[in-house]
């Protein structure tokens, strides 16, 4: 009998399609992670929320982002008191209080930048920022 | 008695007569000064007497020795009188010269003597003489009567010596021839000598030895009462000599001794009437005499502060009276203390005693009627001197000289016809300046100033001598002096000090009764007490009130009525900051407003209401303003709100939204620093 001839994928163009995979794969993982939030885990702060009663949201974890207005006060133990514009989805600005603690003197905060940030309402109704980045 | 009380006057009369009144200092500060002031030296209980100004201060009253009533109304009395020129008063004096012209020396004859005399009755006929002449002429009577009486028993004494002679004879005759005389005298006719008689010689002679001393005794009793009865009728016509000297009626004392004289030719003119009322004084030599004791212990010293001392002590034989003044100032003082004043021995008798000392010892000063003589003519000469130079000044218009002039001659010379015929429009003159000085005496003493400036203008008009300068010195001070009270007076009424008030208001009056300017100024006063008063009361209540902005509206009002209280004071100043913040707030407020900035206008308008949260008008313009920017206000008063409640994060963001909606808010500005630093704290 004679064989018969099977036919067979070539390997270089294996090599090919493997590689066309890998390359859309890294480009669809760098676009996803580009737009990713990283603390879509927490909940976002509702501001008229916490401009109504601050201390019974004391102890929650929540993500605002928004706009550096002003440096209200700093201690180097304590770390520096912000204030930031949150803009809701009714375009109105709330602006709010968040208090960047000293493990975070590491990082620049700039004036009219926006950043997006991970915080706990501490025991005194303040907005401590746990983790921050630009966004 | 009215010997003595005529010496006195006469001798008042001699001495420094005058009208000092407007010049002297004693007048100014005892009049014008306050009774507080011019203690003096010896203070004020001791009599103490000016001979410059011839005034004396006692007890704090000032007594002119010059003017008084009796003085006053005698000098007076001859400035209104008519001159003496009528033909009556001619003939008066024709007739007295006429007298004085029969005695003069060299023209007594017992013709003339007897014809003077007979002109005394009619020279007594005139009002002028006051009978003084009638006087003269019965002691001129007693006189010969008294000569007669002494020719009388000289002839009564011829006629009891020829009965002794016959006594005697008729006792040597009825002597017998037993009788026998041993060591008798060798005058056998003398009945004293020793002569043994027999019984029946002895029973014989017996009654003409008694009829004989008889004799004898009249004869020496005629012999005392002849001498006595000169002796009497020459101390009489002294006395009255004397008496007319010291009533001043000079012209008289010449009559009187002229007639003495003449009647007593024996050369003998000494004057023993005043030994003779010495003599007749009741002294009683128990008595002692009065004695004036003073003792100086000074203790003087310069201190601050005023007073005065008086005090009374008791010596150990008289009474005293101790005195000390003190005079201060306002920067310092002197005191002078330990003068004690007393009189010892001080009675009826030891002073009746005193007085006929004086009287022997004037005696012997003037002992002879030719001295009295010779001061009668010198006082006759010395006031028509005085009239003369009236007359003079009168003409030179020196009223003060001429009327000072006048009195002294009217005093000496009473009675003396150049005196006496002095023109009443002449007189006059002196007597409206004597008025004038007298008043102005009188309204310094009761300090009425303005009288007193008045006649001080008056007289200076007037009398071109009279000096203004003294008592315009003693009104201006007086003037300056009231002021200085009445200027204490209102301070001490600012400051509600009312017993200073009191204090000063009485000063005041008390050294210028009808000061013009004292009714004002008590009115203003008591007027500027009840405003105080009332604006006090009214503060009071809208403090209560708490209506500060009616304090406010009337703050001038409040301040003057409060400047003496410091704890109004307080209170005002704390309302009037209060409602000048609002005021200011307001008017910050109105202006913002006008920029069409609501929000600051509200902002203002809360920086004043927190200081003054009652005012209404705050509350109007806050209400206005808190409509006009609304979210501004909500954001603010929620953050106050939170931030009263320890929200403080929400207060935080409340704050920061305040300051969003506002960004020159103050108030979320000072919010924001005042929570973020409590954060990071």
């Amino acid at each position: 009998m004679a064989r018969r001839a099977h036919p067979t994928t070539p390997s270089k163009t294996l090599f090919f399609v493997v590689l066309a995979f890998l390359t859309l794969a890294g480009i669809g993982a760098y676009y996803f992670q580009k737009d990713a939030n990283p603390y879509r885990t927490a909940e976002k702060l509702i501001p008229s929320d916490y401009y109504e009663n601050a201390n019974s949201l004391r102890g929650n974890v929540y993500q605002i982002e928004g706009t550096i207005l002003n440096s209200l006060a700093w201690n180097p133990e304590k770390g520096r008191l912000f204030s930031i514009r949150v803009t809701t989805g009714d375009s109105k600005n709330w602006p709010l209080p968040i208090l960047i603690p000293s493990s975070l003197r590491q990082i620049n905060i700039q004036k009219n930048q926006s950043y997006r940030a991970k915080v706990r309402i501490n025991d005194s109704g303040i907005l401590l920022v746990e983790e921050v980045q630009k966004s | 008695m009215k010997i003595l009380s005529c010496f006195l006057l006469l001798f008042i009369g001699l001495g420094e007569a005058l009208f000092a009144q407007e010049g002297n200092s004693k007048a100014a500060t005892g009049g014008a000064r306050p009774p507080q002031m011019n203690q003096g030296f010896l203070g004020r209980d001791v009599p103490v007497m000016d001979p410059g100004s011839d005034t004396s201060t006692f007890d704090g009253k000032l007594w002119n020795m010059n003017n008084n009533r009796l003085f006053r109304s005698r000098f007076e009395k001859y400035l209104n009188a008519p001159a003496e020129t009528s033909e009556a008063d001619q003939q008066y004096e024709s007739t007295i010269n006429q007298i004085l012209t029969l005695l003069s020396p060299g023209k007594v004859t017992s013709a003339n003597v007897d014809a003077a005399w007979k002109l005394l009755p009619k020279a007594s006929e005139y009002r002028s003489d006051a009978n003084l002449c009638n006087s003269l002429a019965d002691v001129i009577y007693s006189v010969w009567l008294a000569k007669n009486e002494s020719a009388r028993l000289e002839m009564a004494n011829r006629t009891l010596q020829r009965e002794k002679s016959a006594l005697e004879w008729n006792y040597r005759m009825n002597l017998g021839p037993s009788a026998t005389t041993s060591n008798g005298p060798s005058n056998t006719n003398s009945p004293t000598s020793t002569t043994t008689l027999t019984p029946q010689d002895e029973a014989r002679v017996e009654p003409i030895k008694e009829a004989l001393s008889d004799v004898r005794a009249t004869m020496v009793n005629n012999k005392l009462k002849k001498e006595a009865s000169i002796v009497q009728a020459k101390i009489d016509f002294q006395s009255l000599i004397i008496q007319y000297f010291a009533q001043r009626r000079f012209r008289h004392v010449l009559i009187g001794t002229r007639f003495y004289r003449s009647l007593f030719g024996d050369g003998d003119s000494r004057l023993n009437a005043m030994d003779q009322i010495a003599s007749s004084l009741p002294v009683d030599k128990d008595a002692g005499q009065v004695k004036i004791k003073a003792k100086l212990d000074p203790k003087i010293s310069a201190k601050g502060g005023s007073g005065a001392y008086a005090g009374a002590g008791t010596g150990t034989s008289g009474n005293y009276a101790s005195a000390g003044g003190e005079t201060s100032s306002s920067g310092g003082g002197f005191n002078a203390e330990g003068v004690q004043l007393g009189v010892e021995n001080l009675g009826v008798e030891s002073l009746i005693s005193a007085g006929a000392s004086g009287l022997k010892a004037l005696g012997k000063m003037i002992n002879s009627l030719g001295q009295i003589d010779s001061l009668a003519n010198e006082a006759i000469r010395d006031v028509d001197e005085g009239i003369e130079s009236y007359k003079f000044l009168l003409e030179k218009n020196e009223l003060k000289s001429a009327t000072e002039r006048l009195f002294e001659t009217f005093m000496m010379g009473e009675y003396m016809p150049s005196v006496r015929k002095l023109s009443r429009d002449d007189k006059r003159r002196a007597l409206e300046f004597t008025r004038k000085t007298n008043e102005l005496l009188a309204a310094l003493e009761v300090n009425d100033l303005t009288r007193a400036e008045d006649l001080i203008k008056e007289l200076s008009q007037t009398a071109r001598d009279f000096d203004t300068s003294k008592p315009l010195a003693v009104v201006e001070t007086a003037k300056t002096v009231s002021a200085m009270h009445l200027a204490k007076a209102k301070a001490a009424a600012s400051s509600g000090d009312r017993t200073t008030l009191e204090t000063e208001l009485r000063a005041a009056t008390e050294i210028w009764p009808r000061n013009p300017a004292l009714a004002t100024v008590s009115g203003s006063i008591f007027s500027q007490t009840d405003v105080q008063q009332q604006a006090l009361n009214d503060f009071d209540r809208l403090f209560a009130q708490k209506n500060y902005r009616q304090i406010f509206d009337d703050k001038v009002r409040y301040i003057a009525a409060t400047a003496m209280y410091p704890e109004r004071q307080e209170k005002l100043k704390t309302i009037l900051d209060r409602v000048q913040g609002a005021e200011t707030a307001l008017m910050r407020a109105t202006e913002l407003a006008k920029r069409g900035d609501p929000a600051g206008a509200w902002e203002s308008v809360e920086h004043g209401f927190s200081d003054y949260p009652d005012d209404p008008k705050l509350n109007q313009a806050r209400a206005d303003f808190t409509t006009q920017a609304a979210e501004f206000v909500r954001s603010v008063r929620t953050a106050q709100e939170m931030e009263r409640k320890q929200q403080i994060g929400s207060s935080l963001a409340w704050y920061l939204r305040a300051l969003q909606d506002y960004p020159n808010s103050e108030i979320a500005r000072d919010g924001i620093d005042r929570i973020s630093a409590a954060i990071v704290k």
